[in-house]
């Protein structure tokens, strides 16, 4: 059994219309304790709502969410809030309070729970230096940076030490390097902390950085799901490959029709190596041993955990048997290969 | 010379520091009863509604509409429809104790939405992660809420006590004495046109300390 088990989830919204708009139609999905589990999706695919179902600022119509084999969808009041404590839940516009400093941001739980002020001075003490805030304790919000926000937001939800962390598109208002800095931080806090992290956004490089489980959403569904290397060099869906195109330069639509008009003999594959493959000299091999030419368009190899996945964009040229017995030759490397070339018609249509 | 220029203010002196006293004891009596029960219907609307920490629509409802209507009756005619209630509660419907009544019938439907809005202007956001962090309804009405619509509600204070000053002018010459009753008794009927613009100059005066207080003490608190 897993940690987090969420089944067959539903959604509907009614708007002030009374238009009703079912954001989750149905949601599976398993967390294991210790996971960082990204959810991937474009806005209004559902990610918020799904995760605001979990700690349950949101109420799903139907379906069960069990953490650690509770049932939380059936909770009352007073069993949310308990429930709650122990779940801890960061947001995108860090929502800290303007009229308290930094200290007193990170001790609102804690004085809401009436520790004694020698407990929460200890805790929220230790929890600046885990941040790295200590000298900005009395600084208010609005001198802070984004990123320094962002760590005083963490910090205020780990003080009830939670098991469970949800990151609610944490990074999306930060610029790169600071997103970089933010997600160092939540992976040194599910290594030495052991919290879970559930983290929904909409960059592929957040989740290439940390997740160690993806899942992709699209209008309200998970469309595919499982270990961030297995869905970075397995990817497929459309969309997840659309998703991968911010990771692996890709050619464009236009790109590839010029291509095609140019040679219609050529073939447009985009090959993915993994482990060892992706460093190895495989192209060449292929080239020499099956007298085919192969052009590279875009290439890279870029590193999940520390797995590195190659991608490569290439046309290849020559007699049709002499590629096809490339192309086997290839999955005889366990490359994935993935055909490019749109139907004919497809093409002159947009050509 | 100053005394050549404005005679009867000279004349009138004791009376004049006497009008403005009781417009003081006015506006600080209708203020701090206004101000309170404001705040409290302020907080109540918020809360009750939708979306709101206590939704509760019907209550929200109706206190919409009373203060929508007492919002729309003009003050000098919420003065005499108010004639017998005052009466019965404090005795009276002329001096300061007739005036104060109708003064916070008038302001407390004004501070209610002043305030309301003010804890509007509080993000919803900071809300969403207190209840995230499984605080209880009233800490966060009382511990965040409040404590974070503090610049706003310092500035509705200040509107509310400068528009109570023009109530009381108002309650004055229906029989509430203070400044407004002095300056339409002397300046108005009998022509002393010095008593009016020193009457004018002290109530720009006025409104200006308080204006500036109270945008300093918000400054000073808004972080």
């Amino acid at each position: 059994m897993s940690y987090i088990e969420i089944r067959g989830v539903t959604k509907t919204f009614i708007n002030a219309n009374k238009e009703e708009t079912q954001v989750l139609k149905g949601i599976d999905l398993d967390i294991k304790k210790g996971d960082i589990y990204g959810i991937i999706g474009f806005s209004g695919a559902g990610k918020s709502t799904l995760i605001r179902c979990i700690n349950g600022l949101d109420k799903p119509d139907s379906g069960s969410i069990k953490i650690n084999g509770k049932e939380v969808t059936s909770l009352d009041e007073k069993g949310l809030m308990l429930l709650r404590e122990k779940i801890g839940m960061i947001f995108q516009h860090f929502n800290l309070l303007r009229s308290k400093n930094v200290y007193d941001n990170i001790a609102l739980p804690l004085r809401y729970k009436k520790r004694s002020p020698d407990a929460i001075r200890d805790k929220v003490d230790e929890l600046l230096r885990i941040v790295g805030l200590t000298e900005k304790k009395k600084s208010f919000p609005s001198q802070l940076s984004g990123g320094q926000k962002q760590r005083v937001a963490i910090a205020r939800s780990l003080a009830a030490e939670p098991a469970i962390l949800l990151s609610d598109e944490a990074t999306s208002a930060l610029d790169p390097q600071t997103t970089d800095s933010i997600l160092d931080l939540l992976a040194v806090l599910n290594q030495k902390l052991g919290i879970t992290i559930i983290l929904i956004t909409h960059q592929m490089n957040v989740i290439q950085r940390i997740c160690n489980k993806v899942a992709i959403i699209d209008d309200g569904r998970i469309v595919e799901k499982g270990s961030t290397f297995e869905v970075f060099s397995h990817p497929k869906q459309r969309i997840t490959k659309k998703f991968l195109e911010s990771i692996f330069r890709a050619p464009s639509e236009k790109e590839i029709c010029e291509l095609q008009k140019e040679n219609p003999e050529d073939e447009i594959l985009h090959l993915i190596f993994t482990g060892n493959k992706a460093k190895q000299s495989v192209i060449s091999d292929v080239t020499r041993s099956h007298h085919v030419d192969i052009n590279i368009l875009y290439g890279s190899i870029e590193y999940v955990g520390d797995q590195p996945i190659g991608s490569l964009f290439v046309t290849v040229h020559g007699n049709p048997f002499d590629i096809l017995s490339a192309k086997k030759s290839l999955q005889n490397y366990s490359v994935e290969i993935e055909d490019l070339r749109g139907d004919p018609d497809d093409t002159a249509a947009i050509a | 010379m100053i005394q050549q220029l404005l005679p009867n203010v000279f004349e009138y002196a004791e009376d004049m520091y006497k009008a403005f006293g009781e417009t003081l004891i006015m506006v600080l009596i209708s203020g701090s009863i206004g101000l309170l029960s404001g705040l409290l219907l302020g907080i109540i609307l918020v809360i009750t509604a939708d979306g709101g920490l206590y939704e509760n629509k019907p209550l929200h409802k109706i206190l919409e509409t009373v203060i929508n209507i007492f919002r729309s009756i003009p003050f000098v005619i919420l003065v005499a429809l108010l004639v017998s209630f005052t009466r019965a509660l404090v005795g009276t419907s002329i001096g300061i104790k007739g005036a104060i009544v109708p003064m916070v019938v008038g302001i407390v439907p004004f501070i209610s939405r002043l305030i309301e809005q003010a804890l509007l202007e509080v993000d919803n956001g900071v809300i969403e992660a207190a209840k995230a962090m499984g605080i209880s309804k009233s800490y966060i009405v009382f511990h965040i809420l409040i404590p974070e619509a503090r610049p706003g509600l310092i500035r509705s204070f200040v509107t509310a006590t400068i528009s109570l000053i023009g109530l009381s002018a108002m309650a004055g010459t229906v029989g509430g004495g203070g400044i407004g009753s002095f300056a339409v008794r002397y300046g108005y009927s009998r022509y002393m046109n010095d008593i009016t613009f020193v009457t004018v100059v002290i109530l720009i005066l006025g409104v200006n300390i308080i204006q500036s207080l109270g945008n300093r003490v918000a400054i000073k608190i808004s972080h």
